[in-house]
Parts: C-alpha cells; sequence; structure tokens
C-alpha cells in the first residue's frame, strides 16, 4: 500500500531537522525536493574526493530509501565511478550499491544486480543482519553519517570504485 | 548564576540524532563519554560508535584515552560517528 506523500514529506521534515547541525560542519551540502521527496547530499572525503548522494524517498517508511551515487563530474547516475570504494562489502561492486539494508537498491527485487535476494522490507528498520542493529542506521541522517564516516577516514576509504 | 567548575567539561555532542551538551568530569574517558552520549542519543548499546573531534572528524578518538589529553575544553564540540557493518 502507497504511504501518503505528506506523511513521508513529514518523515523528511523530521529526519533532515535532526542531522542539520552535523551536517554543517561536515561540509554537506543539503538539498531535498519535497515534490519528487528526494534528498541529495553533496559531501567530501577526507582526500577531497567529492560525492553525490541521492536518495528518493518515495514510500519511506514502509520502504527504504533509494540510494543511489550520482558522479560529480559527468552526472551519471550509479556508475562505478561515482561511488566510493571501502575495505569491506558496505560500497558493493555488485548494483553497484550500498549494501544495507537501509539501501533499496540492495535488494535483488528491486534491482537485479543487486547482492540480496534473501531481503525483504518488512524489517529494514528492525534488522540485525551481520550483528548491527540496523535500527540505528534507519533515519535519513544515520545514512548520510555512515557514509560519510566511511569516506573521511583514510582507514576505511580507499579511493573511488573504478 | 552557576560558578565555573574546574572539575567539569561543558561539551556539545552531534550526532546524526541532534545535538546535546553534556557536562563531563574531567577524569572522564573517550569509552564513557561515548557510552553515555550513545545512550543519551537513543542509539543501541551494543554497536560500535566512536568520538571525533569536530575539527578532525577523519581521526576517532581513542577509547582508553581522558577527554581532556586530546585538549577537549568548554565549548569543544566532538561528533559521535559509527561504521556500521558490511554485509
Amino acid at each position: 500500500m502507497a504511504v501518503d506523500k505528506e506523511v513521508t514529506r513529514q518523515h523528511l521534515r523530521e529526519e533532515i531537522a535532526l542531522v542539520e547541525e552535523l551536517a554543517k560542519t561536515c561540509g554537506w551540502d543539503v538539498t531535498v525536493d519535497y515534490e519528487t521527496l528526494t534528498v541529495t547530499v553533496k559531501m567530501g572525503a577526507h582526500n577531497g574526493d567529492r560525492y553525490i548522494v541521492e536518495m528518493v524517498c518515495d514510500n519511506y517508511k514502509e520502504k527504504p530509501p533509494y540510494i543511489e551515487f550520482i558522479d560529480p563530474d559527468t552526472r551519471a547516475r550509479g556508475i562505478p565511478r561515482a561511488y566510493p570504494r571501502g575495505k569491506d562489502s558496505f560500497f558493493h561492486q555488485a548494483g553497484p550499491c550500498i549494501c544495507a539494508p537501509f539501501s533499496r537498491k540492495a535488494y535483488k527485487s528491486v534491482c537485479p544486480a543487486a547482492p540480496h535476494a534473501d531481503w525483504s522490507f518488512g524489517n529494514w528498520q528492525t534488522s540485525t543482519v551481520n550483528g548491527v542493529s540496523w535500527v540505528d542506521y534507519s533515519k535519513l541522517g544515520d545514512m548520510l553519517g555512515l557514509i560519510y564516516t566511511r569516506i573521511s577516514r583514510a582507514d576505511h576509504y580507499v579511493g573511488r570504485m573504478a | 548564576m552557576g560558578h565555573n567548575n574546574d572539575k567539569t567539561l561543558e561539551v556539545k555532542i552531534q550526532s546524526t540524532r541532534g545535538t546535546k551538551d553534556f557536562s563531563f568530569a574531567k577524569t572522564t574517558k573517550v569509552s564513557e563519554a561515548t557510552a553515555q552520549a550513545v545512550s543519551a542519543f537513543g542509539f543501541a548499546q551494543g554497536d560500535k560508535f566512536e568520538l571525533v573531534l569536530a575539527t578532525n572528524p577523519g581521526e576517532p578518538l581513542q577509547p582508553e584515552r581522558p577527554l581532556v589529553s586530546y585538549h577537549v575544553e568548554d565549548g569543544t564540540v566532538l561528533i559521535l560517528t559509527a561504521i556500521g557493518g558490511g554485509v
């Protein structure tokens, strides 16, 4: 059943407000389109590499956001070069996608190239896969914070995916 | 009017779920401050969270060290961060 757009808008308002101060401290450029229910964030890695994260939030929070990276130079969507590369499978080459229950693109039912046929949307906010309490990453700011932590630390970020 | 208390540190901790003011004893270790922040922001205790200085977000503070060893003083802004997991 579709989530009323105004309900989703309220989630966006609340969750983006929570992370507003942190976003300013970290130098994120946050844009919210309340008509398309899309949050776009520009952020930088510790070495200056630029990233654009797009979160399409139709039917949020019944479904997690569809998170995509957009190449900052060409504006190409979802290409490996647009993605960061880390030391584990969080930034996953299959998709490519963010491999986390909060990332709609990680679900094979959404993206045939995605890594997870075993996940379902029903418990995306309370999943404990990999021993992680994903409830701690069930708000938009949490997801952005996780991405930023992984690109702002030299011990986690190794460059672009391609 | 409050008295200047030389025994405590009055700091702000920013997180993905807002910003809060904290008062820590000067002997407080990073691990203790982290645990208090995790609880205050309503995060699950089991996950791995770390504190970083807002002025140096790429370097997590070592848990066993006292906050003051990082020159944390009244007004310092810290950030509560997490890594999650690779699935």
